[in-house]
Formats: C-alpha cells, sequence, structure tokens
C-alpha cells in the first residue's frame, strides 16, 4: 500500500504541549458552544464560595401513590443486570445514593414486565427482561441470544428506539444508555447476552415503544461506519448544512441517517430484531413543582428541572445546580459541591452526585435520575442553585429552594 | 475525573462526561487546531471547530475507549481543521514521495502499529528533524510558514525537511514497516 507522508503523520498523536491549562480560555468557549450545540445545559464550574439566598418555599405538592406492579421470575436477573451497568469502578461515591437509615426498599414495586413479541430473522432469540421507569426515564433490559453460538461479547448491535406517546405524536429518542453487549451471567441461560438502555422523555410512561436493531456489527465495523458518517457530516458542514449533521430537535433524520449507513455493512453476526412494547403508566404520581419561575417534576426516579429564567442569569452566567437535600442529611446533586465551596454546611459524607443525568432530548431543562427511588417523604428540601461568576472571577450561587424550608 | 470514567460515562449519555472531556482536552484540541488554521482562519473559527470535534465525539461515543481517547481527539481535530482549510481551498500538500507501507492504513489494527513505529521513530530523531516533519505534515503548514515557525530561512527549512524525511523513511524501512519498491 503507498501513502503519502501526511497520511503517515495523520497517525501522529502530538504530546509535546499539556493537555489542560495555559488556555483556559478556549475550554469556556468550546464548552459553551457544545453545549449550545446539544442544546444541553453546562454544568456550573466549581465554585469560590456560596451566597446562598434562602427564599421561602411556594411548592404546590400532589399527593403520590405508589402501586404495585407486576413481577416477574425475572426480577432478579433483570435487576442483576441493571446493577452492573449502574455499578463502575470510581474512588468516589458516584452512583450510589447513600442509604436512609435502616430502610430498604422493595424494588419489586418499581419493575414491570409487559408483553414483548419480538420478530428477528431467526439467527438470534430476543426477550426483553423488564422495564424499571417513572414519568420522564426508562431503564430497560433485552436479553438477545445468538442462535449459533457465535461470541458477540466484543461486537456492537445499534439499536434505535420511537416513542409513540398517548397523545398520538412520535419522537426518535436519544439513546443514552450504552447499549453495550454483556455475557449474561446467570448459569441458567447459556450463551445469552444482554444491552441495558436508559431514555429519557417527558410523559415517557404510558406511550408505546418502538424498539429495531438491524444486526450486529465487529468494533472494526462500527469504527469505519462512524468514520464514513463522520466524513458525510463533514460535506454537509461544509455545504451548510449544520442542522442536518445534529438537531436535539429532530434527531430522526440523524438517526436515519446513522441507520442508512449501517444497512451498507454485512453484519458480521446477524440479528435483525423489533419489537413494539407498550410502556406501563408511571407507578408513582409525579408531583409538580413551580416556584420563582422554575417549573420541576419530581417523581420516584427522576427530577426534571426546565431552564430557570433568563432575568436571573447575569451577563456572565455560569450555569445551574439541581440539589435534593434528604432528611437524613444526605445531599444529591449534579454540581459537586465536596470541592471548591467555602461557608457551605454540607456534611460531605453525605453527598453524591446523581447516577445520570439525561438532558439532552429535553430543551433548556434537564432530567437529574436516580437509581433507586426516593420517597417525598424522604426529602427536606430541593433546591435550584443559579451560578453566575462575580467581577473577580469568583462563583456566585443563589439558591432557589422550590420545595420544603 | 479520569480517562475511564470520562469514556464511560460518555457512552451512557451522560453530560458530564462531555464536561469532564472538555475540561480536560479542551486546550488540547484548540491547540493542534489553531496550530492548523491560524491565521487563515479566526480564533472564532478555531472554536467552532474544536466545538465541533467534541459535539461529534457526544454524538458518536461508541467507538471510544480508554486507549484511544487522546490519539481518537487529536485525529479528529486535525482532520476537522484540515477539512475546512480544504473546503476554504486554503491548503494544498507538498507534492511529495509516496512510502510503501506494508500495513493496511484502513485497518485499525495496522494503523495502530504504524502509529506506535512512528511514535518510536520520532522519539529516536533530533528534536530539529521532529519539529519540521511534525510542523509540515501533521499541523500541514507551508513551508514558508514552518520556516517562520521555526525561526529559520525557508531554504534551510527545505534542506531540513529533506534530511529528516530521508532519516525518517530510513529508521521505518529498517523497521520492516517501509519497503523499497
Amino acid at each position: 500500500m503507498k501513502i503519502d507522508f501526511y497520511d503517515l503523520f495523520s497517525l501522529h498523536t502530538p504530546n509535546d504541549f499539556p493537555e489542560a491549562g495555559g488556555e483556559n480560555y478556549i475550554t469556556a468557549a468550546v464548552n459553551s458552544r457544545v453545549m449550545k450545540n446539544i442544546s444541553a445545559q453546562s454544568a456550573p464550574k466549581k465554585s469560590r464560595r456560596i451566597v446562598k439566598t434562602v427564599i421561602a418555599a411556594a411548592a404546590v405538592a400532589a399527593c403520590m401513590g405508589i402501586t404495585v406492579g407486576a413481577v416477574s421470575g425475572r426480577f432478579g436477573q433483570f435487576f442483576s443486570t441493571l446493577s452492573r451497568s449502574e455499578v463502575y469502578n470510581s474512588d468516589t461515591n458516584h452512583g450510589y445514593l447513600p442509604a436512609i437509615g435502616e430502610s430498604t426498599v422493595d424494588m419489586s414495586e418499581y419493575y414491570d414486565f409487559p408483553e414483548a413479541n419480538f420478530e428477528t430473522d431467526g439467527s438470534v432469540s430476543a426477550e426483553l427482561l423488564g422495564i424499571y421507569g417513572d414519568s420522564s426515564t426508562l431503564m430497560l433490559s433485552i436479553m438477545i441470544t445468538p442462535q449459533n453460538g457465535v461470541d458477540i461479547s466484543n461486537m456492537d448491535m445499534p439499536f434505535y428506539f420511537m416513542l409513540k406517546k398517548p397523545d398520538g405524536s412520535e419522537k426518535f429518542l436519544f439513546q443514552s444508555g450504552m447499549g453495550d453487549i454483556e455475557k449474561f451471567t446467570p448459569a441458567d441461560v447459556e450463551g445469552a447476552y444482554c444491552l441495558t438502555f436508559y431514555l429519557t422523555e417527558p410523559n415517557i410512561a404510558g406511550g408505546r415503544l418502538l424498539i429495531e436493531s438491524d444486526g450486529i456489527y465487529t468494533k472494526e465495523q462500527t469504527t469505519a461506519t462512524f468514520e464514513k458518517i463522520r466524513e458525510y457530516q463533514e460535506q454537509l458542514r461544509a455545504a451548510g448544512e449544520q442542522k442536518r449533521v445534529w438537531s436535539d430537535e429532530d434527531i430522526q433524520e440523524s438517526y436515519m441517517m446513522e441507520r442508512a449507513f449501517y444497512k451498507e455493512v454485512a453484519p458480521e453476526a446477524t440479528g435483525s430484531v423489533s419489537a413494539e412494547i407498550e410502556i406501563p403508566p408511571s407507578q408513582t404520581e409525579p408531583i409538580e413543582l413551580n416556584a420563582y419561575g422554575i417549573s420541576a417534576r419530581f417523581d420516584s426516579l427522576s427530577l426534571y428541572v426546565s431552564d430557570v429564567p433568563a432575568e436571573y442569569k447575569s451577563d456572565r452566567y455560569a450555569g445551574t445546580a439541581h440539589t435534593i437535600y434528604l432528611k437524613d442529611g444526605s445531599i444529591i446533586s449534579d454540581q459537586d459541591l465536596t470541592h471548591g465551596f467555602s461557608n457551605t454546611e454540607i456534611d460531605l459524607s453525605r453527598f453524591s452526585e446523581y447516577p445520570y443525568i439525561r438532558g439532552t432530548n429535553v430543551k433548556n431543562g434537564r432530567i437529574c435520575c436516580f437509581n433507586r427511588p426516593i420517597s417525598i417523604d424522604e426529602i427536606e428540601k430541593i433546591s435550584v442553585g443559579v451560578i453566575n461568576y462575580d467581577d473577580d472571577n469568583n462563583e456566585q450561587m443563589t439558591e432557589y429552594i422550590i420545595y420544603g424550608e | 475525573m479520569n480517562d475511564k470514567e470520562i469514556v464511560r460515562r460518555l457512552k451512557s449519555g451522560d453530560v458530564r462526561g462531555l464536561e469532564s472531556l472538555i475540561d480536560k482536552y479542551a486546550a488540547y484540541v484548540g491547540t493542534i487546531i489553531r496550530r492548523i488554521v491560524l491565521p487563515v482562519l479566526s480564533e472564532s473559527d478555531a472554536e467552532e471547530l474544536a466545538a465541533d470535534v467534541f459535539t461529534a465525539v457526544w454524538r458518536s461515543p461508541k467507538m471510544l475507549t480508554t486507549e484511544n481517547l487522546k490519539p481518537y481527539l487529536a485525529a479528529a481535530a486535525r482532520n476537522k481543521a484540515l477539512s475546512r482549510l480544504r473546503s476554504a481551498r486554503q491548503w494544498q500538500p507538498l507534492e511529495d514521495e509516496l512510502l510503501s507501507v506494508s500495513s493496511d492504513i484502513e485497518s485499525e489494527s495496522d494503523k495502530r502499529l504504524l502509529a506506535e513505529a512512528l511514535a518510536n521513530a520520532l522519539s529516536e530523531m533530533e528534536s530539529s528533524d521532529r519539529e519540521i516533519l511534525v510542523w509540515t505534515y501533521y499541523y500541514c503548514r507551508t513551508l514558508k510558514e514552518t520556516a517562520e515557525e521555526l525561526k529559520i530561512t525557508e531554504g534551510a527549512a527545505k534542506t531540513r525537511l529533506f534530511r529528516a524525511r530521508s532519516r525518517l523513511k530510513k529508521i521505518l524501512t529498517e523497521r520492516g514497516i517501509v519497503y523499497e519498491d
């Protein structure tokens, strides 16, 4: 094969200058542009100090009722799968909500196992292990068993999701889940693999979810396909069609494009599957909160918060922090309150971050997800902090209490 | 947040992974892009290109691994910058000799081996040779621009480039990476 020196040096990775520092202005500028591109709110930077303006609560809370959902024999396997996906190595306490006293939560109350008849091409069998969610978030796990026993643990199986809402509208969902293929470990399901997905969308419960995949691809095929997609996107961008490259308001075209590129590749292992499943109604009644021009929806597994009013943002707006203070002293937030803050009264040992934040398919809002159900009765207060830089480049946070006191 | 955690979060669609990636690598990506596009394009263009790199990573995180994160970002930054220069018809490569390599540059595994061989070869070369090769072939500067960057005359740059290229080719040939036709 013949290459020129430019091709050869395309494989070079510069190491003669630091990864960070020195050009911090570009970090802030890039962060701002990227967040605008993906329509997500930027998480605030660490603050030097907090100016805490506690304002009296003005929340309207509906009563919450929990109903017991269907429990299946797959319960243990399903949560085993979910917990494997959620647990990751970290030297921090990310990913775990602090236990509340000695109480335990019966997860079976939140588990459901709807009917799902998968159609496949015969080369694989597919089964829905279960789904778990509330009004704004949904986690689901699919078990795949190749009929020829091929090892697919290092392959990719792209899935596409379309939500049909109860009001008749349809929306392609951003695949927030890792979707990595994991070997299924229970001994009674030999040769099986599972994929776990996390989806977020306001009012997702009660709708129908169309799930589709066209095949199983090797990592090399996936990489080559994404390279082709990247080149095509470059062409679109050069032609001034940036919106077709990625638009959060309409991701359908992006997914169709990705899917079309994949369809040009012969899957290493076939395995087209599709199913339409009914998403059960939320087993909890979401609580609508409205205060200070900020609206939020608290549910058992998520806190969906709207953007803050424009007048709260100075010219040097840095972001927002969404924080839940539990009655046992635990704090969960998307702002790392353990570093950079002074004059706080936070017991750092009781602090954790949300395991998942899915804000990207909700324009001007953010859905913060929990990894186990939280009842409103456990909560002391919920706040939305607005952070602006002051003249000395310190970050000042004003905290608006939207629930509790 | 370490790279492993960043990759895990990116793959799980967690926006904090993206924010950490930007915190850690925006200056790195920005430097590569600026070295390629300035002063032909503006600082604002450079920022936009850097943002495009991170947006693309967010959009397609599946191919990321902890091991390839930095090389992936570097390659994406270079590709985007050159693509923009080409679309503005602002960059033409030097007419250059072709190398015969035993690797298939389209293959991921071969690509890794070739990248490693290149890195090793460059590390063994004099810094002046390394600099002129990288500025010419990685950052794709013209001979005149490279000469200005290295504070030498254009004639000296031409001579140094020829010499450095020959040395690199010799090392890669001795290692069996490049072969003579």
